[in-house]
């Protein structure tokens, strides 16, 4: 690296004995090469940042395969701009929220008193609502939820007879602060001729395929995208499936504790609410019985959510993997982001739950199996059913409204257990 | 094989809580990263080798560039966007776009990563009040707080073992076991076994004046507590599940103090250091007592009953007890009511057993007449933290998984604890390959 190090040819005259021009010449050469070597070393890449509009200005060939994917690259490369500088500002927004909030710590603010008098928070805080997410949303909310909570429901078509059945037990119960977020125009005027408060989306290519012609499962995965602008917008949701009958205010029996509260698909208080599910390894010996613990699902179709973020999180979590996995059941996706622990690749979500009263909030397998045929039971009012269990719904719908609303003693008989 | 975690707990949390990205580092392998965001997830070197593929959610993969980068300001690629295109493009052109594609999504998942960190650092700040402090933001990048604040440590609550505490635990966190005059040969075992591998900060909890002697004559790190008719009785003459029942009431004060405790039976030999395979991510980080991936870590476990027909198949959510011999507990405020809940129906449920107490605890939803306990929870990883039905049923008669090492194994499937203990440190420690032969499966 000659160009580096000061030499007498650097330096300009007088130093030593004069040299002839041609051996000037050369000198300027060597140090010119010297340093180009140096830059090429330094900046493989050029001394300046080139502008790739410099491509342009190359001389080129036509090589139109590659437009394509160009064009592609730059509609990705716009999108991805956007989020990013939406990310930006939720940043900025965040810092300044932090400051003034005073930095979270790592500590709490107090002492554990002793023994016995420690209970952690379970009711989570609610968001702030962002209403510019959704106006139009935010104003039929505005007058149609009671306290900041509605039942909402969704509803295509193929469900129409049932809806009826739906909506009027509930003016019948008369609960005001309902909604049906329609999926297709015949529901929509459905619902305005019948007086009932309606929704209609945007139009939107990915949910309204599925909305227009989906069966049940896959119309019962598109809640948990719908959902979540509810709950941005700062409001509870008791989402309601179609198959259920109200017999009593539903937000008179909730404990609103927990991020999510959900009614049960288990068949009595065991199976509900949890129970050891002692199994046995006789090979084992001494260690046969290994505990586990087990609990029957939650019903993702009649379930309270409270506008906290976790609750947003396990929406986001659920429609994110329904979408990823093509043959998973919503249901069984949401019970399982609620309920397993952290594990090695994967973290947990960490919602709390409530288990809805299973005599009040009654699965169909509940009354067919057990109340109807107890005494006692008999005689409780549920405050709602919900026909889950068996396939003939409307039919069955209709003798529980004569059972509970008419009186007729005899209205479940005909019926079997299950659905032979 | 495992990645063995870092040094300290802010290498190993790094590593396994955040997708790291490479580009800083100027690493050019390509990073595995979270790229439509949601949790990150552990990489998958952390999957074990039974092959359970990995249920967590937003994983993508960036492929880093490997030559270095001369990075575009985005200023810059906007005006780049902008320029019509002609018809035709160069190659050239494509690569320039996938380099500057590249740099904008790692930019992505690192805005991420910061808006991840705010959003919990807010949650914390807004903690006890109705409402959070902020909106929460678009699909995918809402995280809710796992990890709950450590309580202020309050000294006044024990200052002597707050002085042991001081001078025993490392970073305040360390292992504590509780051993009487029953357990003695196995307490030599296991304290043997953690000063062979170099674990400096563990502490015997004696409950009788011959396990004291016995520490302090081997510079075994011990503490008595002061005495307490309640807890002396059990403690000097309990058989193992009575005594299992002590420690979560003796465990409360070491919370109080501030410390996150490693709680262990005597029935365990340690084989690596444990801290530098935690995440310290929940309220409580537990080994399992399942056999596979399915038990171990939550599986929907289909019920059948035919006679309901159409509708036979009920779904249910089955996992696993935790070993409530072997977990990690932070110093936090669900923890301690934890502790608190299983002491409380310890004393009040006489034929209960303190595991099943613990992980009823632990999963069951609130319900009516029962209010949920809510605490954030881990699952260990079943081959790092091994149990003995999985290193005997499993682990020693497969060829693949004999080459794993564990972190620590845990006697408690087995009756026969002492022989099968000095057995696998013949196995793991001094590599004698048919030390585990002569064994049977469970214990007939």
């Amino acid at each position: 690296m000659s160009g580096r190090r000061e030499s007498p040819l650097m330096r300009g005259g007088g130093a030593g004995p004069p040299l002839s021009r041609g051996s000037r010449i050369a000198a300027a050469v060597v140090v010119g090469v010297a340093l180009g070597c140096l830059c090429a070393f330094l900046y493989p890449d050029g001394l300046f940042a080139r502008a790739p509009d410099s491509a342009i200005h190359w001389p080129r060939r036509a090589e139109c395969d590659t437009s394509r994917e160009v064009a592609k690259l730059k509609s990705r490369l716009v999108l991805l701009e956007r989020k990013n500088a939406e990310f930006k500002k939720q940043i900025n927004e965040l810092s300044m929220k932090l400051q003034l909030a005073g930095q979270g710590k790592n500590e709490a603010l107090y002492k554990a008193g002793p023994f016995g008098t420690v209970k952690a928070l379970r009711t989570n805080p609610t968001v702030t609502p962002d209403l510019s997410i959704n106006p139009r949303l935010a104003n039929i909310l505005e007058q149609v939820a009671v306290k900041k909570e509605l039942i909402v429901a969704l509803a295509n078509s193929n469900v129409k007879e049932m809806l009826e059945m739906w909506f009027t037990n509930i003016k019948r119960a008369g609960i005001s602060n309902y909604l049906v977020v329609a999926l297709d125009d015949n529901i929509e005027n459905f619902c305005k001729s019948n007086d009932v408060p309606v929704y209609r989306r945007d139009p939107d290519d990915g949910i309204d395929n599925i909305g227009k012609t989906g069966g049940n499962h896959a119309v019962s995965g598109l809640k948990f995208r719908i959902l979540r602008e509810f709950l941005q917008l700062g409001y509870s949701v008791l989402l309601s499936d179609i198959d259920i009958i109200f017999f009593q205010n539903p937000f008179d029996h909730l404990y609103r504790d927990s991020d999510v509260e959900s009614m049960s698909d288990g068949h009595d208080n065991m199976t509900a609410y949890g129970f050891n599910d002692v199994f046995d390894e006789p090979s084992m010996g001494w260690a046969r019985y290994a505990h586990t613990m087990r609990i029957w699902v939650y019903n993702s179709g009649f379930f309270f959510i409270r506008p906290t973020i976790p609750s947003i999180e396990l929406l986001d979590r659920v429609a994110y993997r329904l979408s990823h996995e093509p043959k998973s059941w919503d249901q069984a996706v949401f019970n399982e982001e609620l309920y397993f622990p952290s594990y090695p690749g994967y973290e947990g979500l960490h919602a709390s739950k409530r288990t809805m009263d299973i005599y009040l909030f009654m699965n169909s397998k509940v009354l067919f199996k057990t109340v109807r045929k107890d005494a006692h039971l008999r005689k409780l009012k549920p405050v709602i059913v919900h026909l889950n269990y068996h396939p003939d719904k409307y039919d069955r719908m209709k003798a529980v409204i004569e059972f509970y609303v008419n009186g007729k003693q005899n209205a479940l008989e005909r019926f079997t257990d299950g659905s032979e | 094989m495992f990645t063995r975690g870092g040094g300290g707990e802010t290498a190993v949390r790094r590593r396994l809580l955040l997708a790291r990205v490479g580009k800083r580092e100027g690493r050019g392998e390509a990073a595995r990263v979270v790229l439509n965001g949601g949790p990150e997830e552990a990489t998958g070197k952390q999957q074990p080798a039974g092959g359970c593929s990995s249920r967590g959610w937003g994983t993508g993969e960036v492929e880093a560039e490997s030559r270095r980068q001369q990075l575009l300001p985005a200023a810059r690629a906007n005006a780049f966007v902008r320029v019509d295109s002609t018809a035709c493009e160069s190659s050239g052109r494509v690569t320039n776009l996938k380099s500057q594609l590249s740099s904008l999504e790692r930019e992505n998942v690192e805005l991420r990563r910061q808006i991840n960190e705010l959003s919990m650092k807010l949650q914390i700040a807004g903690q006890g009040k109705d409402e959070t402090l902020y909106k929460p933001g678009p699909f995918g990048t809402v995280k809710a707080l796992r990890t709950n604040p450590t309580v202020t440590p309050d000294e006044s609550v024990n200052p002597r073992l707050a002085k042991v505490l001081e001078e025993v635990a490392v970073k305040k966190e360390l292992i504590v076991a509780l051993a009487n005059n029953n357990v003695r040969e196995m307490l030599e075992v296991w304290f043997t076994n953690i000063k062979r591998v170099g674990i400096p900060n563990y502490l015997v909890v004696a409950l009788d004046d011959n396990i004291e002697s016995l520490c302090k004559s081997k510079g075994v790190p011990v503490y008595r507590r002061d005495p307490d008719e309640g807890i002396d009785n059990i403690a000097k003459t309990g058989g193992n599940h009575a005594v299992s029942g002590l420690k979560f009431r003796v465990l409360r004060e070491f919370l109080q103090l501030g410390y996150s405790i490693l709680l262990s039976d005597i029935d365990i030999i340690f084989l690596r250091n444990p801290f530098e395979h935690l995440y310290r991510d929940s309220d409580v980080e537990s080994m399992s007592d399942g056999h596979n991936n399915m038990t171990a870590y939550g599986f929907n476990d289909v019920f059948d009953e035919p006679s309901m027909g159409w509708a036979r198949y009920a779904h249910t959510m089955r996992i696993w007890v935790y070993n409530s011999g072997f977990f990690y507990i932070r110093p936090t405020i669900p923890s301690i009511e934890l502790l608190d809940r299983v002491a409380g129906r310890l004393s009040h449920e006489p034929k209960s057993w303190d595991q099943a107490v613990f992980n009823e605890e632990l999963f069951f939803p609130s319900h009516p007449g029962y209010e949920g306990l809510h605490a954030s929870r881990r699952t260990m990883d079943i081959y790092l933290f091994m149990n003995s039905k999985v290193l005997f049923k499993t682990v020693r008669k497969d060829a693949q998984l004999k080459k794993l090492k564990p972190a620590i194994v845990h006697l408690n499937y087995h009756p026969d604890k002492l022989k099968r203990m000095k057995a696998v440190i013949e196995f793991y420690v001094n590599g004698k390959q048919d030390a585990l032969r002569h064994f049977p499966d469970g214990s007939e």
